[in-house]
């Protein structure tokens, strides 16, 4: 499903791959965080992935089979990181009778987008100055039940590789002196949420340049190593 | 150097202008475009975009009216697309429905509300499987895609020849595209849901006249801006001139047989929903449109209680000379009714309060709180009736 | 079909969100609001600007979706509380002459213009505001996503006028978060 702060990754991608480099920012929490007691089964809540397809005009179409294959990708590359850490992610889908779990869910997009409003684009909250503290609340106990889950991680990616039309229009612009127009990119947020809590403990957003991508199975092993930097497990 | 320039622009319009087919052939029943489209790209987003409204605050799951509305579906698309399309009731006080290339069809609740029987929502139903039908998403978004190639190309082209703002020019043609399904695809919806909601059996006349009505009720709008956009016709419009929607689709009828209007069903499915909805069109503040729209249905003769109720509250909020006056008036009718709602007493008991009529307000919201247990405002009257 | 125009607009909001045009405030203790009455603040929270239409001041604790608390003094008759540029727009408008009920219905109903789905007063009771006799009440609703939303406030009218205040937060966790707080500013209310 389709999230209020996936919507910004796109725009946040374009502006930062002038650069052509792979930048990230990591958060983690201030509050305590219980120490994990043996291998962790981690919930994979339905990741939110879609990938499309940039045309000259700025336009974007969501490309099925494209959306499918990064999915798969980047799932396979998450599984296989956090195995050879000796966890075990599990993944989960909504149930949408259940309604802790949807509201839940819900909360995490407001949360998500609340970090990546304030921490990540630069509107500091005064009142939250020195910590770290965003939670879910222990309402997440319900949902993890049911798996012995130990974590929770979301994550929301998005990818936009733009067709050849687009790419000779940036270079026709740039030869008349009309420059930055964007040829795509990939972006993703990803958090950690404690299930014995509900504390966000860990946060990353992650940017690539055009030349790195999920469509292949090395693309998405660079973004995914992106992403799960530093998660603390 | 501007010759150069010239050569490199028209170059670029030539590489660039590969078009998609725009015309297509209709949907097929019980099919899903194949992977690799752009087709199943815009199903893949529309299929979101019905998780988002399946999980959303604003659809209604009573499942009688449901039921009824899907039943009304079906008559109209016949069995073979019965199963292809989801019609989802959604709580907006404006008078819409709307169609989605992946099967998601939205009527909202302003919509129920205005309809007068089953046979205009027929029709309005079938205009709308008739774009999912003829798949107008399909070749309006490749319409947009070639336009939007067109109008970037147009920025190359004209920035190379040194004239400025052009991208102005380029992106009013793209916005056009924009607004809805365009009109030559409403005439198209018109006439294909004509004919379907005519071989069901329904009655001609109903498509122009749910029209009709609401050409009526915008003309008794507060807001001059929507009156003058009945009339309008610029390009920007999302459906054709409604005067000459009428006139095609009242030619149409001349030319068919009788059928059913089928009011009394119609009339039962929504009866239950009223209050809410017309407290929901009370919000909008349109004092005109939603006394026309109240005054049009007392016409009707039916579900008195709960429409002198709606009227007076209408008035109450209206505050103009006299108006405090007409409200008091509508709720002393409305509880004459079995069907005023609960909070009829209590907008009756502070309509008499406001006068200093304490003893008779006293009984007002004396009944109130004996028919609401658990009336939000027990506290404030309460503590008035104690003084 | 809005999704097409969708990344443009996103641009224009995050270049406003990055241009740092909207200067966040730590405030914590008393607070006067316009000169006709005073808050105190058990907490520090992070306040915006005071929007000069409207006459509404926002703080949040944790960001403005996880919670808000929204205030306002001596709004006139014919107010709104809608952000809008646009003066032909029909909206809900306080009235001087408005009963308690009617004053509760007027923050209900702009909540629902304002975007709360199913916005739904659950209680008013007589409480004071500082001096005056207020009206106590409580609301909960729906984010047009979903999201459960609660919310509390208080209104009281002075001589015409109209002072109000609201909080509103998310059902799950957020509301019961900041609940002891918040009703301890609505019953620090001075008239000033």
């Amino acid at each position: 499903m389709s999230s209020i702060a996936a919507r910004l990754i796109p725009v946040l991608a374009a502006m930062t791959l002038l650069a052509a480099c792979t930048s990230t920012a990591v958060m983690e929490t201030t509050n305590e965080v219980a120490p994990l007691e043996g291998d962790a089964v981690i919930l994979l809540v339905e990741p939110d992935v879609e990938l499309s397809f940039l045309k000259a005009a700025g336009v974007s179409e969501v490309r099925a089979d494209w959306t499918e294959t990064g999915k798969a990708n980047v799932l396979a590359e998450i599984e296989t990181l956090l195995a050879t850490r000796g966890h075990k992610l599990v993944e989960h889908e909504i149930d949408p009778e259940n309604e802790r779990e949807v509201q839940i869910v819900k909360l995490h997009e407001i949360v998500g987008a609340t970090i990546l409003s304030h921490r990540f684009m630069g509107q500091p909250l005064p009142s939250k100055r020195g910590k770290f503290d965003w939670s879910l609340g222990p309402g997440v106990r319900d949902m993890a039940e049911a798996q012995g889950a130990d974590y929770a991680l979301f994550l929301h990616a998005r990818g936009e590789y733009a067709s050849s039309g687009r790419q000779a229009v940036a270079i026709g612009l740039a030869v008349l002196g009309a420059g930055g127009v964007s040829t795509g990119g990939q972006g993703a947020y990803a958090s950690l949420v404690d299930m014995r809590t509900g504390d966000i403990i860990w946060f990353n957003v992650a940017f690539t340049g055009p030349g790195t991508d999920m469509r292949e199975q090395d693309g998405a092993e660079h973004l995914v190593s992106a992403i799960l930097k530093d998660i603390p497990l | 150097m501007r010759g150069f320039r010239a050569i490199v622009s028209f170059a670029a319009i030539a590489a660039l202008s590969a078009c998609a087919t725009t015309d297509v052939d209709p949907l097929q029943a019980d099919t899903r475009p194949s992977e690799e489209t752009d087709e199943a790209g815009l199903w893949l987003r529309m299929d979101e975009a019905e998780d988002l409204l399946q999980q959303s605050a604003v659809v209604v799951r009573d499942p009688a009216l449901n039921a009824y509305v899907d039943e009304v579906f079906c008559n109209v698309a016949g069995e073979a697309y019965c199963d292809d399309v989801r019609v989802y009731i959604v709580e907006q006080p404006y008078f819409n429905a709307n169609m989605s290339p992946n099967g998601m069809m939205q009527v909202w609740t302003g919509l129920l509300l205005r309809a007068e029987n089953e046979a205009q929502l027929a029709f309005v139903l079938g205009h709308e499987f008739a774009h999912y039908r003829q798949r107008h998403s399909l070749e309006q978004w490749r319409e947009i895609n070639n336009a939007a190639n067109l109008s970037v190309l147009f920025n190359v082209g004209v920035a190379a020849a040194g004239v400025p703002n052009a991208a102005v020019l380029g992106n009013f043609t793209l916005a056009a595209q924009l607004y809805g399904f365009g009109r030559d695809k409403e005439r198209e919806a018109d006439e294909f849901g004509f004919g379907y909601f005519t071989e069901a059996g329904y009655d001609p006349a109903a498509a122009a006249g749910i029209w009709e009505y609401l050409i009526a009720e915008t003309e008794a709008s507060d807001s001059d801006r929507k009156k003058r956009q009945i009339a309008r016709s610029s390009i920007f419009s999302t459906h054709p001139v409604t005067a000459e929607r009428v006139e095609t689709l009242k030619g149409l009828a001349g030319e068919a047989e009788a059928g059913i209007e089928n009011d009394e069903a119609f009339a039962g499915a929504v009866a239950p929903f009223l209050n809410d909805w017309l407290a929901d069109d009370l919000v909008l503040r349109d004092f005109g449109q939603h006394l026309h729209l109240i005054d049009h249905k007392i016409e009707a003769g039916q579900n008195l209680g709960v429409l002198y109720f709606r009227r007076g509250e209408a008035y109450r909020l209206r505050r103009e000379d006299g108006d405090f006056e007409r409200a008091l008036d509508n709720y002393s009718k409305a509880v004459l009714f079995d069907d005023v709602p609960p909070q009829g007493w209590m907008a009756l008991g502070e309509a008499l309060q406001r006068r200093g009529e304490e003893m008779e307000a006293r009984a007002a919201y004396g009944k109130y709180l004996e028919l609401m247990p658990d009336a939000p405002e027990r506290g404030i009257i309460e503590a008035w009736l104690e003084e | 079909m809005i999704f097409f125009i969708r990344k443009s607009l996103l641009t224009v909001l995050l270049l406003v969100a990055m241009s740092g045009c909207v200067g966040l405030m730590p405030v914590k203790g008393p607070l006067d609001v316009d000169g006709a009455y005073r808050i105190t603040l058990g907490e520090t929270w992070s306040a915006y600007p005071r929007d000069s239409r409207t006459k509404l001041r926002n703080l949040t604790i944790d960001g403005e979706a996880l919670n808000s608390l929204t205030f306002a003094a001596s709004l006139e008759d014919g107010h709104t509380l809608i952000r809008t540029y646009d003066r032909q727009r029909l909206l809900p408008v306080y009235r001087s002459d408005m009963s308690q009920t009617e004053v509760v219905e007027f923050i209900r109903d702009s909540l629902s213009v304002g975007g709360m789905a199913d916005a739904t007063i659950t209680s008013l009771r007589p409480e004071p505001f500082g001096a005056l006799e207020g009206v106590r009440f409580d609301v909960k609703g729906a984010t047009q996503r979903g999201l459960n939303m609660s919310g509390t406030g208080k209104a009281a009218i002075e001589d015409g006028k109209l002072h109000l205040i609201i909080y509103t937060a998310p059902t799950e966790y957020y509301f019961g978060l900041h609940e002891y707080e918040v009703n301890e500013i609505l019953a620090s209310i001075e008239l000033l």
